[in-house]
């Protein structure tokens, strides 16, 4: 080796050591960097690469009728989502999906084609759907389990269940104004996992266990609901109103046995149904009463000391001039030439506007305005229904003659149906307003009731007394009087019919043609057990409460006496063909104490 | 041949040793103490070895054991889900709606020739229509 070699070994060797120690000093510098001045930072991203925060969801509650039928539940389906940017032969993944879901090809190309970072593909599909996307194993493509709303019983109840969005948000009904009770809370844990992903077993810490939303017991019986929903229908379909309503009631503990409106909806299949269809008409829509509205005056006026058997007024085909207005009754043979001189039976069976009328003037705005309130007209049910709407009144020091007349017999007065039920429910229950119910119980998925809604008395309203003469005078009015087409053989009925004039919607008059037919009713009257209220807003064809409403209350009345086994009251009327004492091949039905389920 | 080797490996202590016999080196009280330190520290590593295998081994199972219960809890959950969507078709199939249709199918009408009975059902008390 020459001493040239040796100089160059050397220099070779001093550019080494430089350079090795300029390496050295910059991964020092760099490690100083990591660990020192930016650990925070990279001791995150080790936690994120190795931790996961595990969501625990929650279950949404299950709602049931009353005798424990599934009305709203979960079950399992599966969503399928993409991370568009990661997805390198989008053509052949959107012909994967396509052919597996079955849904647009072109659809799914273009959420491919998004921008975002996460789409879904679709959503709630079937389990074994999700099962086969994830067998075929696309990159970019996931599924996830998701817990989806369902209505066994259809249609049933949909205006008081209501529904939830796509995540289980309570948008209508019962899921809305309980939405916080059914959701329950979510929880979460903290665990390693492994590098499939897999939680590592035992790593789990700081773990708040989700905590499932209660179950919901509805007062509503299914059987009497659908009843009601298929007797309503009927009517819906001949007189093709705007709408309808009917609600059956315990007037003793203020439940809500059933309650059905029309149009109705399938909670399930909303696609295509105009949002006036979800509405809850029974609790949401206001409407003038008419004639039904003239028991609570009647019972204002017992209350007051006007004698029942006082003959109040005089009708005649003229009316009655009150100030620079003209009440007239609506006349029907063989009464056209007026009602002549009524008592408080006369005006409830022959609906008379001028002894109704005659009534509110003589207790005068205060009094009848306390009843009105009394009643519950001024104040919202408090059901626990979403949407329940009151209309007040104005204050009776401002009340001409015409309108206290014109509230008498129930015109310048809006409630909705489920005031009237409830007002009804007053006469039935001996004088005593009972506050209306549609939940009965909220209880644990294991059972145990958290909170159990007992009947609440709201008001002593009337005496028993009065309340006794009321349903008489109900009763007469079924028997004698308009509402003749509720009978129900062997039961002894009360009701009452109305056939209001709508408020135009201008805001001054009324609307020509078009009414409100209604009919309130009692069964069995003499030992209330149901107060049926059956509502039907602009009818075609016919606008008697008579004809259009009262059939309804007859139907429902007939076949939830059968259902309660409720005994009959009355003696039956013989069927000619079918000698009394025959039993052979006959149905025998053991009657005994009504039940509501 | 057996015997010559025998006798050459034979260890041979003291004097009047052949040659070509091993003579075996006399065992400081040192050494003896150093062998008996190798011995007793690889025994104890052998121990240590045994025991953290052991306990990799255990720690391997009850996470094997902890990957199953998790992928059974999984199966509760499904079969769980399954029942509900099941619960639900029960109760879908004997929906009021469903049953009164099918019942309206099967050529079924409501009875009109239903005769009371008393609670002591001994009394016929009316007959209906």
């Amino acid at each position: 080796m020459t001493a040239k070699h040796l100089r160059v070994l050397k220099k070779r060797t001093a550019w080494l050591f430089v350079i090795l120690t300029v390496l050295y000093v910059l991964i020092a510098g760099r490690l100083f960097y990591i660990q020192v001045l930016n650990n925070e930072e990279y001791c995150k991203l080790a936690v994120q690469l190795r931790q996961r925060q595990l969501v625990l969801t929650a279950d949404r509650g299950t709602i049931y009728d009353r005798v424990g039928r599934q009305l709203a539940a979960d079950i399992p389906t599966c969503s399928v989502y993409v991370h568009p940017q990661k997805v390198k032969d989008k053509f052949g993944t959107a012909k994967q999906l396509a052919d597996i879901t079955g849904l647009n090809e072109q659809s799914i190309l273009k959420l491919l084609m998004s921008k975002s970072k996460f789409v879904y593909i679709s959503r709630e599909l079937p389990v074994e759907v999700g099962d086969k996307v994830k067998e075929a194993n696309l990159t970019a493509v996931g599924v996830i389990r998701e817990p989806k709303r369902v209505h066994p019983a259809g249609s049933l109840a949909a205006h008081i269940l209501g529904f939830t969005d796509v995540d289980g948000k309570g948008l209508e009904g019962i899921e809305r104004s309980l939405n916080s009770e059914l959701t329950g809370q979510d929880g979460y844990a903290i665990a390693e996992v492994d590098s499939y992903g897999r939680v590592i077993p035992e790593t789990r810490r700081g773990s708040v266990p989700a905590v499932d939303g209660y179950d919901i017991v509805l007062t509503i019986d299914a059987n009497l609901q659908h009843i009601t929903e298929e007797a309503l229908a009927k009517t819906f379909e001949t007189y093709k109103p705007a709408g309808a309503t009917a609600i059956v009631m315990d007037p003793h503990t203020g439940e809500i046995l059933a309650l059905a409106n029309c149009p109705t909806y399938d909670p399930d299949n909303r696609k295509g149904v105009p949002a006036g269809a979800w509405r809850n008409r029974a609790v949401t829509d206001l409407y003038e009463p008419g004639s039904t509205l003239k028991l609570m005056t009647i019972a204002a006026g017992l209350e007051e000391g006007i004698p029942a058997t006082e003959v109040v007024a005089t009708c005649t085909n003229g009316g009655m001039q009150i100030g620079r207005r003209r009440v007239r009754c609506s006349l029907h043979a063989p009464y056209m030439a007026g009602h002549g001189g009524v008592d408080m039976y006369g005006i409830i069976k022959h609906s008379c506007n001028i002894g109704a009328a005659t009534i509110a003037l003589r207790l005068g705005p205060d009094k009848l305005y306390t009843y009105m309130k009394d009643f519950g007209f001024l104040d919202k049910p408090g059901s626990g229904m979403a949407g329940e709407t009151v209309l007040g009144l104005a204050s009776p020091d401002t009340w001409p003659a015409i309108k206290l007349a014109n509230i008498g017999f129930g015109q310048g007065i809006a409630v909705s149906p489920l005031q009237m039920a409830c007002a009804y429910s007053v006469i039935a229950n001996g004088g005593e307003l009972m506050k209306p119910q549609i939940v009965r119980e909220i209880r644990t998925k294991d059972g145990r009731v958290v909170e159990a809604f007992q009947p609440k008395v709201v008001r002593r309203v009337v005496s028993e007394a009065t309340a006794k003469q009321a349903i008489e005078m109900l009763i007469g009015c079924v028997d004698d009087g308009t509402g003749k087409s509720s009978k129900v053989n062997g039961y002894s009925i009360g009701g009452k019919t109305g056939s209001a004039q709508k408020a135009s919607t201008t805001g001054r008059g009324y609307a020509p043609g078009k009414y409100v037919a209604s009919f309130m009713g009692v069964v069995p009257a003499r030992d209330p057990k149901l107060v049926i209220c059956v509502v039907v807003d602009e009818p075609k064809g016919s606008h008697w409460g008579a004809t259009v409403a009262a059939p309804v209350f007859q139907e429902i009345a007939e076949k939830a006496m059968w259902y309660l086994r409720v005994p009959p009251d009355m003696p039956l009327e013989q069927d000619e063909s079918a000698p009394v004492g025959v039993t052979t091949g006959k149905v025998k039905v053991k009657v005994g104490a009504g039940h509501t389920g | 041949m057996a015997t010559a080797l025998r006798k050459a490996y034979t260890p041979t202590i003291g004097a009047g040793a052949g040659r070509n016999q091993r003579t075996a080196l006399p065992v400081s009280r040192r050494q003896r103490k150093r062998r008996n330190a190798l011995i007793f520290r690889s025994v104890l590593a052998g121990l240590l070895l045994v025991f953290s295998l052991g306990y990799i081994g255990l720690y391997a199972q009850v996470t094997l054991y902890g990957y199953r219960r998790a992928e059974l809890g999984r199966q509760i959950r499904q079969i769980e889900m399954e029942n509900q969507a099941l619960e639900a078709e029960i109760q879908t199939l004997s929906s009021p709606e469903r049953v009164s249709a099918l019942a309206v199918q099967s050529g079924m009408k409501p009875r009109d020739d239903v005769v009371y009975i008393s609670p002591s059902e001994s009394i016929s008390v009316a007959l209906a229509r």
